[in-house]
This record gives structure tokens, C-alpha cells and sequence, in this order.
């Protein structure tokens, strides 16, 4: 219910008549519509064929199909470290979020492009209405607690939101998000981002400000552990959030207890602490450590039923709690001594090295030596490329800086949670953990860092443009805003530097053309015969043909193969075709190993060779 | 009224005179091979005749290769590289009487060694028509006669039309 003020307020601001009711809203509605078209547009129809997307693509398109054994199954054979069955169990990219595509593949059945992506369409969708309403818890917080005498007014608002929705969406970030639309970054981060939601909202009156409100509920962080933990039943990467949630659980506990509004309990407290001669301090917090432990003890509590979960559930399917093959592959690409990378057929050349990163480069030392450039470099080329939005922290950081007394805590919180969140990944990515130019990977931080620079842009124009009679807070509005400037420049530049990013950008284009890969399909010919495909043009082939049984094999190293070992690869995994594009190096190799050119279609070469398969080869 | 009368009729000679034209135009596309009859036995003597600088194989007295399309040049000419990267073609295309459209997707492929280098696609719909190839002179150069067909993309890759034999004379 609003208040009598507020009405007051509300009705000066948008007038009395109907017209005048509706009227600003044309200009939001106008823009939201074209940019709620442009993301049921994108999501729906861009076609992308980066290599995590067709690849997960194929593995939807398999495991919905009637060949599929598995829930979950690939046919594409594409880290060499073990010799390993195909079609077999998918390890790269479980999640639940895989899961609800093959359900909905099967549902829809094949053939509709559109059709397919509709439950990334209901991801994205989440995504922003979540981000949505964490602006509005914040910009609720701040419109009690900053001394203003009326809520935001509705038009602002919407206006804010729709910033927050072009900076998330209109950009060639937010293009990758919307296109990828088989990866599971999205419900990842989504559920990440509804547990802070859930945290930070918990417990919010709109009519009293009592402690008890606003203190953490034991069961507020346990159920944020299971938000993050179910992060991680959507994507292996999401570990991280254990102990970034936990981090996230005691900044809200010290904020609320240090830096929190007016507690009654606590003054209480420390007013009987104070009659029997206690501490202040400690009769204000007394049992603080019981307090905290107890909320970040149940926050793991939460996030392990999770993570207990799926490496039951993998247990049960794979044998082990975490058998990603990533884990390995981290391994090979920093530590690796070049030309060993996580694409080096190790099987072939009995090697186990992959195993850890000294066997990989000989010594801590080396390992170290090897991974911190490749992982700077990383860093250095995804926080140049997310310069516009981290940026965003500077007015954040401003508004902080001015009206640090006057903020709410959830306000704090999120702005916490930002330094945090930023943090946690540049550290997590500077120990050479994952590869940092994967842009999709930073979603929640990103997120969180639009909301808080939202939120910081409103609140500056709204303390210029209300306190323009009194001079001190005018003074302080002025302070503010300039912040808030500061930072929109910066941003500006940001984008400026490199206008590409700013700009939407194409899909990528298939590696190898319709044709090319229609052909090669034919000549493969049925199961178990396979395909022998370079990296990067497998999963765009497999996304187009996922009943085939694909060897992705990196034409880097191909043509350091002896004929020992091409037949033993071949024979191992069947292969009698070979796909390449027209100038490859390994073309010319496959030739003297005994494949025979075949087709050419437009700027692909086909390559065949004799069926052999091995004695005892697995299926 | 006359004067609309007269242009009305000036208008429909115009239009026939233009038919004719698009006639005598097609008659030339086909190099001066000529309209070919319906018959079957007219179109194999035809393809067993050749022309100047083209002819069909034939093996053991009938016409090589597969019995889905007969395929002959559109134009009697030498494929010559004239310095772009592509060297286009054309190719008259007629499917035999008694068979129906393939199901399969169809390729033109133009032989070179063991490799067939495909030269275009053929659509579905009709039972005759012009095909418009291509040959990339990136990929092929030099001189010599070139079996060429068209080829139903199944599990045997066979060709499915007669095996035609073209001059070619490709620089980089």
C-alpha cells in the first residue's frame, strides 16, 4: 500500500488525468518492446557455431535421438588423453540444464531450429527479470533510507530497468549470451543470481525496519547454499561458488552487523550489557562468532547437499565424483610445454602426463612458469574486452564513497558482493584454473555490476534533482553526480577504444560448408564407421550430422603422426573418412598414410580410407 | 480509337516478335546442338554423335555411367580459364523417360584422378533443365579431357547420368 505522501508525490509527478498517466510511459514501452524483440529474436533464430555451443547442440540433438543408449551422449571423440568408447556417456558438459533440452528435443522432435531454443529463450528470460528485481530491491532500499519523502517514482523505474536491460543484452557480450543458446552459462548464473536475490531480499518489509527483518535467517543461507549449489548441477565451473557464497553469506552478516541500520535488538542488548557491566561491544554482539559460524556452516550445509548430488550422480554413471575431463585439460594448456596442449593424442604415445601439472612440466617451478603468462594474458584480454562494465563499479564505488552512511545495507551488500565476485574470478583465472576469455563465464559478476551502476546512475540523478534547496545537499548531489559522470566516461571510453564492443556482432559461420560436410557424412558411411574431423570444424559437423561417430583431431598434430600410429587411431575409433578444409597440413599427411583424396566441395577436401577395425575394439 | 487500336496491335507483334527472339536466343544456348526430340533413341544417337569438341563415353556400344539423367554441353566450347577464379559452365540436363526424380541430394562432378571435384548442385522439381557449374581454378589447372557427370550422393557414389568427356584448358 502506498502512502498517503507517496500518492502525493506519485500523482504531482505523473498528473491526475489518464492521459497524462500513460503518456511518459510511451518512450519505455516503445524501447522495451524493440528490445524485448531484438532478445526473443536473437535467441530464437541467430545460429551460432561456436565450438561449446554446436557441440552441445550435437549432444542434445544424439541423446533425444532413438540411438542414443545413454541420457546423456556424444559421439564425438575429442581429448586423446585414454583410449575411450564411442558413442559414450557425455563428461564434458553435464548439467542440468542439458537435461531439460533433450527432455524438450524430445518433446518438439527434430527439424524445428526455432523450436529447440525455446528453453534458453526461458533461461534469458529468468536471467533478466531476476536482474530486474534485484535494481528493485535496491532501488526500494535506497528511496527509504537516503531521506527521500517518496518512493521511486514508477517511470524511473522503468527507465532504469531498461538501461539494465540494454547494458546486459544490447552488446556484443550480451550477444554471445543470447546466440549460445545450448550453453549453460545462463540458468548457471540465474541461479546464482536468484540466491542473491533470495539473500538480499529475505525478510524485507515494506512497513517495518526491525531487526529481525533484516537479520539473516539461519535458513536464508542455507537456502542460498542450495541456489548456488544448484549452479553447480548446471555447470562444473560453478564450484567456485562454495566458498564465493560463503564469502557473500558472512560480508551480508558483517554488514549487518557493523555496517547494518539501526539494530533495536542489538541496542537493547547492549543496553542490558552495559547495566550488568559488560563490554559494550561484546554485549552487543554477544555470541557474533556462533551467529556467523552457524549461517555459513548451514550455507555449506546447503551448497554440499548440491554438489553431494551430482558427484553422486556421477559416481553412479562415471565411476568417479568429478570426471571432467576439463580438470585435465587445464592441465595440458597452461602447464603444457609446447607443442603439448589438451588437444595431444597422450594415449598414442603411452604418456600419463596429462594426470598433473609437474608430470606435465617437469617441476613446480616450470609449471608455474609455463601457466601464470598464458593466464595473465587471458585475464588481460577478458577484462580488457568486459571493460564497460566493470567500469560500471566506479560509480558504484563513488556512491559508496559519498553517501556510505546514508546507504542500506543491501545496497552495501551488492556493492560487496561486485568486489567479491570480481575478485574471486580475476583470482581464480590468475590460478590458471579455467581460460578467462570466455566471456559467458562472467555473468553473475557482471550482472551484479550493471544492477549496483543502475542503481548508482538513479540514485546521483535523483539527489541532484531533489535536493536542489538546500545547498549542502545540493553540494552532495553535485559530488555524486560527478562520480556517476566520472564513471559513464570512463565507461564511454571503454567502449570507445574498441567500438566492437558495442556493436553486435555475427554469428559465427560453420567452418565447413553444407555441402562439404553432406558429402562427407555419405561417405563415412553407417555406425560404427567414424569421421575423422579437425577441432574446429568437428562440432559444427556434429551439430549437422549428430548420429554420426566424429575423432576431432587438431591438424596441429596430425602430421607429426607416424603411420603407426594413424592406423592405430583409426582402427581404434574406425574411422574411414576424413574431413579437411583446402590447405590443411594434414591433408597431404593423410595421403601418404594411406587415405586416398576422395571429393572436393568448394573449400573442403574428403579423404577416404579401408574400414579396419581393431581386434577387441571397444564399441 | 484507331490510334489505340493500332498501338494495341503494334504492342501484340512487338510481344510475339520477342517470343521468337527468346526462342531463337534458347536455340542458341544450346550451341547450336538444336532442339533434341523426345524419343529416347533420338537423344542416345545424339549423345553417341557428340559434337565438335565434346562426346559422351561409351563402353561396350552403350552409353557409360548411370541411367538416372542424360547430360550434354550447353554450349560446344572449350572450359577455358579466362583469369578469374572460377571457370563457369553450363550443362543441359533431361531425365531419362520411365524414371522418376531422385530422392537423394545430386552433385555435377567433374573427375580429376580419383577425386571428383564437385562443379555444382542439382535441384529437384523439374524433369529437365540448365545447369549452371562452376570449376575453381584455385584447385585445378592444366590441360587434357575431363570425364564429368552427374552423381546421386548415396552410400556407392556411382555416377547416375551418361559420363560426358569435355576439353578443359585451366591456368591459375
Amino acid at each position: 500500500m502506498m502512502d498517503e505522501t507517496s500518492a502525493e508525490k506519485l500523482g504531482s509527478d505523473l498528473g491526475t488525468g489518464s492521459a497524462s498517466r500513460w503518456l511518459p510511459w510511451i518512450g519505455p514501452g516503445l524501447a522495451g518492446f524493440v528490445l524485448g524483440f531484438y532478445v526473443v529474436a536473437w535467441c530464437l533464430t541467430t545460429a551460432d557455431y561456436s565450438e561449446d555451443d554446436a557441440y552441445n547442440l550435437g549432444v542434445i540433438r544424439r541423446s533425444a535421438s532413438h540411438v542414443a543408449k545413454y541420457w546423456l551422449e556424444t559421439s564425438v571423440v575429442s581429448s586423446f588423453f585414454e583410449p575411450q568408447t564411442n558413442p559414450s556417456r557425455e563428461t564434458w558438459h553435464r548439467g542440468i540444464s542439458m537435461y531439460c533440452n533433450v527432455f524438450w528435443q524430445k518433446l518438439i522432435g527434430r527439424g524445428h531450429p526455432a523450436l529447440e531454443r525455446i528453453p534458453h529463450l526461458a533461461w534469458v528470460s529468468l536471467w533478466l527479470a531476476v536482474a530486474v528485481l534485484l535494481l528493485a530491491a535496491a532501488i526500494h532500499d535506497l528511496s527509504r533510507q537516503s531521506g527521500q519523502p517518496a518512493p521511486v517514482p514508477k517511470i524511473q523505474f522503468g527507465w532504469s530497468a531498461l538501461a539494465l536491460g540494454t547494458m546486459l543484452t544490447l552488446n556484443s557480450w550480451g550477444f554471445k549470451l543470447l546466440t549460445h543458446a545450448f550453453v549453460d552459462d545462463v540458468p548457471a548464473g540465474l541461479c546464482v543470481l536468484a540466491g542473491v536475490l533470495f539473500l538480499i531480499r529475505r525478510g524485507r518489509t515494506s512497513k517495518l525496519d526491525s531487526a529481525k527483518s533484516d537479520a539473516m535467517m539461519p535458513a536464508t543461507a542455507a537456502t542460498f547454499g542450495v541456489f548456488c549449489g544448484l549452479g553447480f548441477l548446471m555447470k562444473d565451473f560453478y564450484l567456485l561458488w562454495g566458498p564465493l557464497g560463503a564469502a557473500f553469506v558472512l560480508a551480508v552478516l558483517v554488514i549487518q552487523e557493523f555496517f547494518g541500520e539501526t539494530n533495536p535488538k542489538a541496542i537493547r542488548r547492549a543496553d542490558r550489557g552495559k547495566e550488568a557491566g559488560r563490554p559494550i561491544s561484546r554485549a552487543a554482539h554477544g555470541g557474533l562468532w556462533f551467529r556467523w559460524s552457524l549461517r555459513v556452516g548451514l550455507f555449506c550445509v546447503g551448497f554440499g547437499a548440491m554438489m553431494g548430488l551430482k558427484m553422486g550422480w556421477s559416481y553412479v554413471e562415471l565411476g568417479g565424483v568429478m570426471e571432467n575431463p576439463a580438470r585435465y585439460g587445464a592441465n595440458c594448456h597452461f602447464s603444457g610445454p609446447r607443442p603439448i596442449d589438451e588437444n595431444f593424442p597422450f594415449f598414442l604415445y603411452g604418456s600419463k602426463a596429462y594426470t598433473s601439472r609437474v608430470a606435465m612440466a617437469g617441476s613446480w617451478s616450470n609449471a608455474i612458469r609455463l601457466a601464470l603468462p598464458r593466464a595473465c594474458s587471458y585475464l588481460y584480454m577478458a577484462l580488457s574486452q568486459l571493460r564497460p562494465w566493470w567500469m560500471l563499479l566506479v560509480p558504484g564505488l563513488g556512491l559508496a564513497f559519498v553517501r556510505f552512511k546514508k546507504l542500506p545495507w543491501r545496497t552495501r551488500a551488492l556493492l560487496a558482493f561486485c568486489i567479491l565476485s570480481w575478485g574471486a574470478y580475476i583470482a581464480f583465472f590468475l590460478a590458471s584454473l579455467g581460460v578467462a576469455f570466455e566471456l559467458r563465464y562472467w555473468i553473475v559478476p557482471v550482472t551484479l555490476t550493471v544492477v549496483v551502476g543502475t542503481v548508482a546512475f538513479l540514485e546521483a540523478y535523483r539527489s541532484w534533482d531533489q535536493t536542489r534547496s538546500a545547498a549542502k545537499a545540493r553540494r552532495r548531489g553535485g559530488v555524486t553526480l560527478w562520480w556517476v559522470v566520472a564513471g559513464l566516461l570512463l565507461m564511454l571510453h571503454g567502449g570507445l577504444w574498441d567500438p566492437s564492443l558495442f556493436f553486435v556482432k555475427e554469428g559465427r559461420p560453420p567452418i565447413h560448408s553444407p555441402d562439404g560436410m553432406k558429402i562427407a557424412h555419405a561417405v563415412q558411411g553407417d555406425e560404427p564407421r567414424a569421421i575423422l574431423i579437425d577441432c574446429w570444424g568437428a562440432h559444427g559437423f556434429y551439430r549437422e550430422y549428430p548420429q554420426s561417430r566424429i575423432v576431432a583431431f587438431s591438424s596441429f598434430h596430425l602430421p607429426n603422426l607416424d603411420r603407426e600410429k594413424i592406423d592405430r587411431l583409426c582402427n581404434l575409433y574406425g574411422v574411414t573418412c576424413a574431413l579437411y578444409p583446402i590447405g590443411d597440413p594434414s591433408i597431404e599427411h593423410l595421403k601418404r598414410m594411406g587415405f586416398s583424396e576422395r571429393f572436393r566441395v568448394k573449400d573442403d577436401v574428403i579423404l577416404v580410407r579401408a574400414f579396419q577395425p581393431e581386434e577387441g575394439r571397444k564399441p | 480509337m484507331r490510334l489505340l487500336t493500332f498501338t494495341s496491335m503494334a504492342g501484340v507483334l512487338l510481344l510475339l516478335a520477342c517470343s521468337q527472339r527468346d526462342g531463337a536466343a534458347k536455340n542458341t544456348v544450346l550451341g547450336g546442338i538444336g532442339p533434341l526430340g523426345s524419343r529416347p533413341d533420338q537423344v542416345e544417337s545424339f549423345l553417341r554423335q557428340g559434337g565438335q569438341l565434346w562426346k559422351a563415353l561409351v563402353e561396350n556400344g552403350t552409353l557409360a555411367g548411370g541411367d538416372e539423367f542424360w547430360i550434354w554441353p550447353a554450349e560446344d566450347v572449350p572450359l577455358e580459364s579466362t583469369g578469374t577464379p572460377s571457370v563457369p559452365f553450363r550443362i543441359h540436363w533431361r531425365l531419362r523417360p520411365g524414371k522418376d526424380f531422385p530422392t537423394g541430394d545430386i552433385y555435377y562432378c567433374v573427375k580429376i584422378n580419383a577425386t571428383d571435384f564437385v562443379a555444382a548442385k542439382l535441384e529437384a522439381g523439374t524433369s529437365e533443365g540448365i545447369l549452371d557449374c562452376g570449376l575453381d581454378t584455385r584447385q585445378i589447372s592444366g590441360e587434357g579431357v575431363l570425364p564429368q557427370y552427374l552423381m546421386i550422393l548415396q552410400s556407392d557414389m556411382k555416377p547416375a547420368s551418361n559420363v560426358l568427356l569435355l576439353p578443359v584448358r585451366l591456368q591459375r
